[in-house]
């Protein structure tokens, strides 16, 4: 059975929303990741903010990212958006915690060190933390960012857009040739994912 | 003369994971006068980390006065303490330098209490004042090294990065916590060697913890003996003798009675030496 290549026109804007969902919902996630990260790192702010927030943290991750979008779907209607929101929610429960891990695993005495010199708080944020949890954060992202493409792949499942709601619409017309020419597709976009996360982790660590 | 540190009667106690009180300063009291240079020596635990964090402001007493050229910290605005702040330099044990930073901008960051917000940001895109840095890097010897990452360095060169970050502060008063504890003996002398020339040539205060003793009696004119947070003696290196070095060090965890007895033998022996 051959693949049928006739479905090239689907197949590149399928592909292409569903990068685009996948870079938007991670972006917009990585934008309340951090913030709330900070908050929930215990060795930043008081108990009473880092555990409620490291609890609703737990609690975004411990929803299937298909439940998320089957839920905006309902919300908002079919099409990539709700992909985007899922990816983005899922996101700030996956990114938020390993801001946190990060900011707690980071050596206090530097940051004093800057203070002693008489720098101010945002001073020593800006020279003493960020510079020791960039790099990690960018690993973190680029990582996050080729889990999310491989997940948005399989979105369209429920409604929410991208390669997968084509590949569930001709699985449901027995179209096993256009069928496999996405699943083709999916697996080039999950590959460059990656490699491209693994060319900016290498250049970082 | 002017009074570089003064402490009146100060406490500082911390709490331990076990939700003890660890009393590290019991009530001391000391004046240090602009331009001195004194040597803290004392066993481990004896509070000489908590004194020197105590006179660069970045600790606050629980109770008692301490007072920097005759300025309360305690009493003014958060911009005032800053600039109290940056006339002191320090230089810590383990460096705490920021390892993934090039030794430029961990230089540079002595410079942090003179710079506004978006100046200290643009410096870490394209640092500023790099003269200063490379002049501050060279007194020390490690200009050859200011664009490499402050991680590839070796120990003893990240001493120097942190030395030249408390240079570039230029400072009224220089700290250092244990700056020989990491380094090889021939280099440990020239290290306090360029600390007092500091002193000597500048007039900076200079206060450094010592575990070395050899090296404190034979290079500085006035020394402190700290033991459980009080002040144990403060005298000239010359009326030390050996039975009062031996109550100093006595209950070091570290030693055994007859170990401190050997050792404060052999120190004793060395400082009449050197």
């Amino acid at each position: 059975m051959p693949p049928d290549w006739s479905v090239w026109d689907v197949l590149w804007r399928a592909s292409l929303e569903t990068l685009q969902t996948t870079i938007a919902g991670t972006f917009l996630g990585a934008l309340f990741a951090y913030p709330l990260g900070v908050m929930a790192a215990s060795n930043w702010t008081p108990p009473w903010i880092h555990l409620p927030v490291k609890a609703a943290m737990a609690f975004i991750r411990s929803i299937p990212l298909l439940i998320l979008a089957l839920l905006f779907v309902s919300a908002v209607g079919l099409g990539p958006f709700p992909g985007v929101l899922a990816i983005a929610v899922h996101s700030v429960g996956v990114l938020g915690r390993f801001v946190a891990e990060e900011i707690e695993a980071t050596d206090p005495r530097p940051l004093l060190a800057l203070q002693g010199t008489g720098a101010s708080s945002i001073q020593v944020i800006q020279h003493g933390l960020i510079p020791q949890v960039l790099p990690q954060m960018v690993a973190h992202l680029a990582i996050r960012f080729e889990m999310n493409l491989r997940d948005s792949t399989i979105l369209g499942l429920v409604g929410a857009g991208g390669l997968g709601f084509y590949v569930f619409l001709y699985i449901k017309q027995f179209q096993w040739e256009k069928t496999g020419v996405l699943c083709l597709a999916i697996i080039f976009l999950v590959f460059a994912g990656e490699f491209v996360s693994w060319q900016i982790r290498k250049r970082l660590i | 003369m002017d009074t570089a540190f003064e402490l009146v009667d100060v406490h500082k106690r911390f709490r331990l994971a076990n939700g003890d009180w660890n009393e590290a300063i019991r009530g001391v009291s000391l004046t240090v006068r602009q331009g001195e240079s004194i040597a803290v020596i004392g066993p481990s635990g004896a509070g000489k980390t908590t004194l020197l964090r105590l006179l660069n402001l970045t600790l606050r007493p629980d109770s008692g006065e301490v007072r920097i050229n005759g300025t309360d910290p305690s009493r003014v605005k958060v911009r005032a303490l800053r600039r109290l702040r940056a006339r002191t330099g320090t230089v810590y044990q383990q460096h705490n330098l920021i390892p993934s930073l090039r030794t430029v901008h961990n230089i540079l960051a002595g410079r942090l209490s003179s710079w506004s917000i978006l100046r200290s940001l643009h410096s870490l895109i394209s640092p500023r004042e790099i003269g200063s840095a490379a002049e501050a890097a060279r007194k020390v010897g490690v200009l050859d090294k200011l664009w490499e990452r402050t991680d590839r360095l070796s120990g003893g060169e990240q001493q120097r990065v942190a030395i030249a970050r408390a240079l570039i502060q230029n400072p009224r008063h220089l700290l250092a916590d244990e700056p020989v504890a990491s380094v090889d003996p021939s280099r440990a002398d020239a290290l306090i060697t360029l600390l007092r020339e500091l002193n000597e040539s500048e007039g900076k205060t200079i206060v450094v913890n010592l575990h070395d003793v050899p090296i404190a009696l034979r290079h500085f004119p006035r020394i402190l003996g700290l033991h459980a947070g009080r002040v144990f003696f403060d005298l000239p290196p010359g009326e030390i003798k050996a039975d009062l070095l031996m109550r100093l060090y006595e209950g070091d965890e570290d030693m055994t009675e007859g170990e401190t007895r050997a050792w404060i033998d052999e120190t004793m022996k060395g400082s009449l030496a050197g």
